[in-house]
């Protein structure tokens, strides 16, 4: 290759346990697994092996960027971070989930395609990359601190201009649902990866790069960057025809999609609060600003910064609240307004960037918690926490504080649900009702087999088992009514697009079972792929897209949307990419994917179905909302096409993807079909 | 700490002028040791100290005698920001860096970040002033800075630029608004797109906008006695 295109050309390895640092020529790898979350499938398979357990040093954190992060695609500054994930229950297998941000930007400016952090430093280390130079460092001054402390030091010290990407407490404890902060402003939110970092003793990997990503055609990117815009956001002061009506952009409006905020105004968010001064922000070359800054007029509270997770999670009820909260947060919220969104608010607000737990998760966790505490498996005397208070500050605080540092009944949270619930189910304390906590946690994380999360998205909007980031389907649990929400949000799109998209027009209603709809899911999948690969932010490639689709016309939309992303990726390699060569690509690194939960033991349980308490919910109008008989003719259907047998791929379906030794692995192993 | 420790980069080099301008191995081994020994009091960036934002006072008095006071033509135009508006998600970074020096990069865009340590992941636009009295066009050795005719903006010839960095040194704001390219040695700065700004175009909030004037902008830093 005479010019080198899209990738930095080096991905680094780290040996903590030995202080050994090696560098591996990137195209050892790529572009044939593309980047984000197939470079990651492929590092995982090379460098995990089945038996070692995810908090062990043989485990390796892997933090992957793609072919478009850095090159200024809007959009795209997203990196991938995965590992055996220790949140999976009861096995553990690999996850991918991303985060935004210049973190990863400066990964690829500092020349590294991916990190790979293996083995457990003997004290508290921090990795230092400055353009190239590794160094692994002390930290037994920052051991303990809050991200925010940390990030605030390290830069300091090293670069005001360098990112850090850290843990806080939760994630020295080895608290499950902690997180990797990357600047304060985002997260390696879901996975559990911060207890993985701690496990290695790593407090943090600060990076400085001032190198830059060469692109074939700039002009087409900015080109492309303009039509985005086009359709995400209207600006102060612009005014554009949309669908026959004339929208002035204000300074209250927005500046993207999501963050209709009130950029530069003073608000009163209630009237314990004051008034909040809102201005927006960004992760680094995004059009559409989920992130808000506030500051208290009065100064009551700390001036700070929501991220999209936080944001869309804890400050925007009308959005997202209800998906990441589940049902009886939201509803109870709305209902009580005493109880209501302000006070997860300054929880989120305060508490997530210091204690180092995901918001989002952490949600996810309390509905269930919550749950059991309406059936008395849990009170204020067996947890002590302050149950009737739930939702305020005083709560949240001490729900926090619990989790991050272990104490009394956070110990048993911090075990991760699935194992916490169990834990529950087999003490005495927790009263005769404790077997409830089966159904409530199958309610939420109705998936049966190795992973918690998928409602009937699972076909329709995942990509199919160890996906963090069909985030509607991860959070929205079963409640059929916020399943409806969502789904009519996500297929909103006219049917000219869906047939465009999926090959149907029929798959954007949540009732329909028929047989295109499997043919639909894949597709799904080969977008979504990409979108992970390329890679692009999470909440864009359904925000975005599907919010947005009715700014512009839908011409520009098929052209210029994130399935357009090989518009972007021919700019940036100047080949011109097919629409049938990515699928094919895609189809490979599924399967590549697929080989890591084979090997993992994915298939030793239950498959790809639903707990039976799933198939028996009925939504509001009474009907069955996944049929048990419909969707095993449609799983049937999709492994048809996948050309999986029981659902794993044969071995002449592998070395037809050209994944030959993984093939030779799994037959060795005794996990391919016959 | 001595009195040479107590240098920053960008004093010394004010000092030191036009002595180590036209040496680039030198005063980039210069930079090197001063950010290393500063950094037990404070961060010093790749591109000077980060210190107080905004302007940092006229700076003439500190200047060597033999420099000449230079008089140039207003700038036609200047960016602005909105503060409140602009979001920091960096659309005019990447424009800038992808239209002007054709490649994704944070360093070789004219376009610049600063951040308020206030806030956790707080950071906005700051562009080129066009100052009335341009610091970085004063000091330049070689007169590759100069004033476009057309657009009025300070703008580097890059046949000329030496990559002394001298520009970058005296730019009296944070960051400095002259851009260093390191593979090439040369300096670049803001030319405002020959008067159609590239970064303008793409902010997606309206933060940042392109003020005109024909007869010429009064803004950035002026030296003591006024335009």
């Amino acid at each position: 290759m005479a010019e080198q295109y899209g990738y930095a050309g080096k991905i680094l390895k780290v040996d903590l346990s030995t202080g050994q640092i090696t560098e591996i020529p990137s195209s050892n790898y790529l572009p044939k697994y593309f980047g984000g979350r197939g470079l990651a499938a492929r590092l995982y398979w090379d460098e995990v092996s089945p038996e070692v357990g995810p908090l062990e040093p043989g485990n390796a954190l892997i933090f992957t960027t793609g072919p478009l992060t850095g090159t200024g695609a809007a959009m795209r500054a997203i990196g991938q971070c995965s590992g055996k994930s220790p949140q999976y229950y009861p096995k553990n297998t690999i996850h991918t989930n991303s985060a935004s941000g210049g973190w990863t930007l400066q990964m690829k400016y500092a020349g590294y395609d991916a990190f790979i952090i293996k083995g457990k430093a003997e004290k508290p280390v921090y990795l230092w990359v400055n353009d190239g130079k590794v160094e692994i460092k002390d930290a037994g001054f920052i051991w303990g601190r809050t991200t925010r402390q940390t990030m605030f030091m390290m830069k300091e010290l090293h670069d005001e201009k360098a990112q850090v990407a850290c843990i806080g407490p939760a994630g020295e404890n080895l608290v499950i649902p902690s997180v990797i902060n990357v600047d304060c402003n985002t997260a390696f939110g879901q996975g559990g990866f911060g207890a993985v970092m701690g496990s290695k003793n790593l407090k943090a990997i600060v990076v400085r790069g001032t190198g830059s990503i060469k692109v074939a055609n700039p002009a087409k990117i900015l080109e492309l960057n303009e039509a985005m815009r086009q359709i995400t956001s209207i600006k102060h002061g612009e005014s554009r025809v949309v669908n026959g009506e004339e929208i002035i952009g204000s300074r209250n409006s927005k500046g993207g999609s999501l963050a209709s905020y009130g950029a530069g105004t003073e608000t009163n968010t209630s009237e314990k609060l004051g008034k909040v001064r809102l201005r927006g922000a960004a992760c680094p070359g995004c059009l559409s600003h989920c992130s808000v800054r506030q500051e208290y007029v009065d100064g009551s509270l700390p001036t700070g910064s929501a991220s999209c997770v936080d944001n869309s999670g804890w400050l925007r009820p009308e959005l997202m609240t209800g998906h990441y909260m589940g049902k009886t947060n939201w509803e109870w919220s709305m209902n009580n307004d005493a109880l209501g969104i302000e006070n997860f608010y300054i929880g989120a607000l305060t508490l997530a960037p210091i204690s180092n737990i995901s918001p989002a998760t952490s949600s996810l966790i309390l509905d269930v918690w919550y749950d059991a505490y309406n059936r008395g498996i849990l009170t204020e005397e067996n947890t002590g926490l302050p149950w009737s208070k739930f939702g305020s500050s005083e709560f949240l605080q001490k729900l926090q504080s619990m989790l991050a540092y272990r104490e009394g009944f956070g110990d048993v949270m911090a075990m991760g649900l699935g194992a916490a619930v169990k834990y529950i189910m087999e003490h005495e304390e927790f009263g005769p009702d404790r077997g409830d906590m089966e159904f409530l946690y199958q309610k939420s994380c109705p998936k049966a087999g190795v992973f918690g999360g998928l409602y009937r998205h699972s076909l329709v909007k995942g990509y199919g088992p160890g996906s963090s980031m069909s985030l509607a389907s991860l959070y929205s649990g079963v409640d059929t009514k916020m399943g409806k929400e969502i789904h009519g949000e996500v297929f909103r799109l006219p049917k000219e697009l869906l047939t465009y998209f999926y090959d149907s027009d029929k798959v954007g209603d949540l009732s329909y079972w028929g047989d295109d709809l499997a043919k639909a899911v894949v597709y799904h999948q080969y977008y979504a792929q990409w979108a992970d690969c390329a890679p692009m932010c999470a909440f864009q490639t359904y925000t975005t897209t599907f919010h947005d689709f009715s700014v512009g016309n839908t011409s520009d939309f098929m052209k210029y949307s994130n399935f357009g992303i090989a518009e972007y990726l021919n700019a940036v390699f100047g080949e011109e990419t097919t629409i049938e060569e990515l699928h094919a690509r895609d189809e490979m690194l599924l399967n590549m994917s697929r080989a890591n939960l084979i090997r993992d033991g994915y298939l030793d349980g239950p498959v790809d179905t639903f707990h039976d308490c799933i198939y028996d919910e009925v939504d509001i109008d009474g009907i069955n909302v996944i049929p048990k008989d419909k969707y095993e003719k449609c799983l049937a259907q999709y492994y048809d096409i996948m050309g999986w047998v029981d659902g794993a791929p044969t071995k002449a379906k592998l070395e037809e993807l050209d994944l030959k030794d993984v093939a030779d692995e799994l037959e060795a192993l005794g996990k391919l079909p016959a | 700490m001595t009195e040479e420790e107590k240098y920053t980069k960008r004093e010394f080099l004010k000092k030191a002028g036009l002595l180590v301008g036209g040496v680039t191995v030198a005063s980039s081994a210069v930079l090197t040791g001063c950010a290393g020994s500063e950094g037990a009091t404070g961060p010093v960036g790749p591109q000077g100290p980060q210190g107080e934002k905004g302007e940092k006072g006229d700076t003439g008095s500190s200047a060597p005698a033999f420099v000449m006071p230079v008089k140039v033509p207003l700038s036609k135009g200047v960016l602005v920001v909105d503060k409140e508006l602009c979001s920091g998600c960096m659309n005019c970074v990447f424009t800038c860096s992808l239209k002007n020096a054709g490649i994704g990069s944070y360093e070789l865009s004219r376009m610049h970040m600063a951040a308020d340590s206030k806030y956790v992941f707080d950071a906005y636009a700051e562009p080129c002033q066009q100052c009335v009295d341009p610091e970085c066009l004063r000091y330049c050795p070689t007169g590759a800075l100069h004033v476009d005719e057309i657009t009025g903006a300070r703008v580097v010839n890059e046949n000329l630029c030496i990559g002394c960095q001298t520009c970058i040194a005296h730019c009296p704001f944070t960051p400095s608004r002259v851009s260093f390219n390191k593979t090439t040695h040369k300096a670049t700065k803001c030319t405002l797109c020959d008067g159609d700004p590239a970064c303008v175009k793409a902010c997606p909030t309206g933060a940042l906008r392109y003020y005109t004037n024909p007869e010429g902008v009064v803004s950035g830093h002026i030296l003591q006695g006024g335009v």
